[in-house]
């Protein structure tokens, strides 16, 4: 299959209601390379469905310039709007828009039926088996999507867009209403496809574990602003600011906030709770300096657990939950400071000290 | 109590149309004083045979004017809709509340300019004087059924279609339109319903059978001696209702699934 690179520069959009105007995207840009699985991450409301919509033709920006292979199908400087028909993506939206009057069959068929090259009947029939009998649906190809489950509904959603061999799919949270179980065995047959197929995707999802799994680069989004933009494995080690690092993970990582504080040759971290004492090799020179504010990260499976005054502080434990293969141990300090510890070990003792390895530790500016 | 409530409303809901049926069936409307009972079917016989009372006329009129007047609504309805609850433009929120704010002034306001109209343009007496206000009067209602019913389509099937190559007006063919179905029959049976039963205008813009409807002509039945021929009056009244019974019954599922589709988040 044919596949496309994907071009975003300076893309805006704004809403106007009667509320007012509405920045939804800010000035986003960024690029996908061919046949490469791009995933939007972000909570709801950050502006990644909005975006994917531009993509498709749905939604008109308010400036900048969207170009798909050689095609710019959107230039708002040169007037320049290419309709969703004639930009050869195809999308799997979250509700699998299947078209409820119309058979398995029919449903797969519809794009064919609008192409500019013509299908006669017997070409479009063709067409539409073979396409099931890659998904593994062909038995259902006179049924209504009434009739469906939700993971044969996807596979027909998904039927639908591959059936015209199209340069790019897009997809807008195609697992959300899919049950826990289901999901997991989804996305890896999703990954799959589109390992076989070789086509670009860019995939929409607020599930950090779906971005984390499938993409070959996630860029996280938050308020209409691409806030980084990497390898999922980079993002998770190196991210690049409080919301990238508390978004992605589960349990997210530990944000302790407080003044960065140096005495003698020990540096703290002091906040209404506790001073959490921070190995110097951990920081950059540049950051020895105090500060008025200060984010600490880490992640739950980066600290470990020790005796009282091993660690960076003492703490005592609130909650230990049992998640089956490890622990969670939840820490809730009197002034509102949450520390929580993942480990493969119950700790012995309500007691215990929180051990920060200096690798782990990330320092951003509050 | 509730089995009581409900006997009583069905008796209340029903009693007239017995009444209606039973008089239709006897020789003489005052058969409970002279004590006469014999049934037989000569009132059914006379509407439908007499030349001189024109029910088939009648009959006739209402049906044409009443089917022309509602696929008309419905047509103009279902574009109106979907570009209503569809697509933004200038008024698409002003637009239907100017229409269902216009559509409150009471007909019998404008029967008098429109019967000049009319007069001025020779249409008196003939279909086209009572499709027209039939039209106007029917869009309103017609036009909020329909959008309630187009609002509650998934946007979703829009970008759908548009993403898989089809224009705008392929997408309301081929997709809307057949998914919206039930309330276009909703909108089209309580129209026909409405324009069927239309008495004011039909009185004022029609003179004889020629265009007269069922309604008018009922009303204007008259015995030999000037007495009022209450055994015939019944049986039109039977026989008109007919139609009307007969597309409920045939489109009653639409209806139920028009009307309940807003009641249950999808």
């Amino acid at each position: 299959m044919k596949s496309a690179s994907v071009l975003i520069s300076n893309l805006q959009k704004s809403f106007v209601s009667l509320k007012g105007k509405t920045e939804v995207l800010k000035s986003i840009s960024f690029s996908v390379r061919p046949g490469e699985f791009f995933v939007l991450l972000g909570p709801s409301g950050c502006g990644k469905s909005t975006l994917l919509n531009c993509i498709a033709g749905l939604e008109k920006p308010s400036s900048g310039s969207i170009q798909i292979a050689e095609q710019v199908v959107v230039d708002t400087r040169k007037k320049i709007f290419v309709e969703p028909a004639a930009r050869d993506t195809a999308m799997v939206f979250q509700s699998y828009a299947l078209y409820p009057h119309m058979t398995v069959h029919q449903n797969i068929a519809f794009p064919l039926t609008n192409m500019k090259r013509k299908y006669t009947k017997t070409e479009i029939c063709e067409k539409v088996k073979n396409t099931a009998r890659f998904l593994q649906i062909e038995h259902l190809l006179e049924r209504k999507p009434k009739e469906l489950s939700g993971g044969q509904r996807q596979r027909v959603a998904i039927g639908r867009a591959i059936v015209r061999q199209p340069k790019l799919f897009l997809m807008d949270e195609p697992l959300s209403n899919l049950d826990a179980q289901l999901r997991m065995e989804m996305r890896a047959q999703l990954k799959e496809l589109q390992r076989r197929l070789a086509i670009t995707t860019i995939y929409v999802t607020h599930d950090q574990m779906e971005a984390m799994t499938l993409g070959d680069r996630i860029a996280v989004i938050n308020d209409g602003v691409i806030q980084q933009m990497d390898k999922p494995a980079e993002v998770y080690a190196h991210p690049a600011n409080p919301f990238v690092a508390g978004f992605i993970g589960a349990p997210p990582m530990n944000l302790i906030h407080g003044k960065l504080v140096r005495e003698e040759n020990k540096v703290f971290l002091r906040n209404q709770d506790a001073d959490f004492i921070l190995p110097l090799k951990a920081l950059p020179a540049e950051s020895l300096v105090a500060r008025t504010g200060c984010i600490i990260g880490i992640r739950p499976e980066d600290i470990l657990i020790g005796k009282p005054g091993e660690g960076a502080v003492d703490v005592s434990v609130s909650v230990v939950e049992n998640v089956g293969s490890e622990f969670l141990i939840h820490i809730f300090m009197e002034r509102g400071t949450k520390v929580t510890v993942k480990s493969s070990q119950k700790p012995d003792s309500t007691d215990i000290a929180l051990i920060f390895p200096p690798e782990k530790i990330h320092l951003f500016g509050s | 109590m509730v089995r009581t409530g409900i006997c009583i409303l069905v008796l209340f809901t029903l009693l007239p149309v017995v009444w209606m049926l039973w008089i239709s069936l006897v020789p003489q409307p005052d058969f409970l004083f002279t004590g006469e009972t014999a049934y037989s079917l000569d009132n059914y016989k006379n509407i439908l045979t007499s030349k001189s009372l024109h029910f088939i006329d009648y009959l006739r009129n209402s049906l044409i004017i009443s089917i022309v007047a509602a696929g008309m609504v419905t047509f103009l309805s279902s574009f109106a809709g979907y570009a209503v609850s569809r697509m933004r433009f200038p008024g698409n929120i002003a637009m239907p509340l100017a229409i269902l704010a216009l559509s409150m002034f009471p007909p019998i306001s404008i029967v008098g300019y429109l019967y000049r109209v009319f007069a001025s343009m020779g249409m008196l007496n003939t279909y086209g004087a009572l499709i027209l206000p039939y039209i106007a009067l029917a869009v309103p209602l017609s036009l909020w059924i329909i959008m309630s019913y187009f609002a509650q389509i998934p946007r979703d099937l829009d970008k759908a279609g548009f993403v898989d190559g089809a224009g705008r007006y392929r997408v309301l063919f081929k997709i809307i339109l057949p998914i919206a179905l039930p309330g276009i029959f909703s909108a089209f049976l309580l129209v026909f319903i409405a324009c069927f039963n239309e008495f004011l205008f039909a009185l004022m813009f029609t003179v004889d059978f020629r265009a007269q409807t069922v309604p008018v002509g009922i009303a204007l039945f008259e015995g030999l001696h000037g007495e009022i021929p209450w055994g015939n009056i019944m049986a039109a009244s039977a026989v008109a209702s007919i139609p009307l019974i007969a597309l409920t019954l045939l489109f009653q599922k639409y209806v139920i699934h028009g009307l309940m589709t807003g009641s249950v988040r999808g």
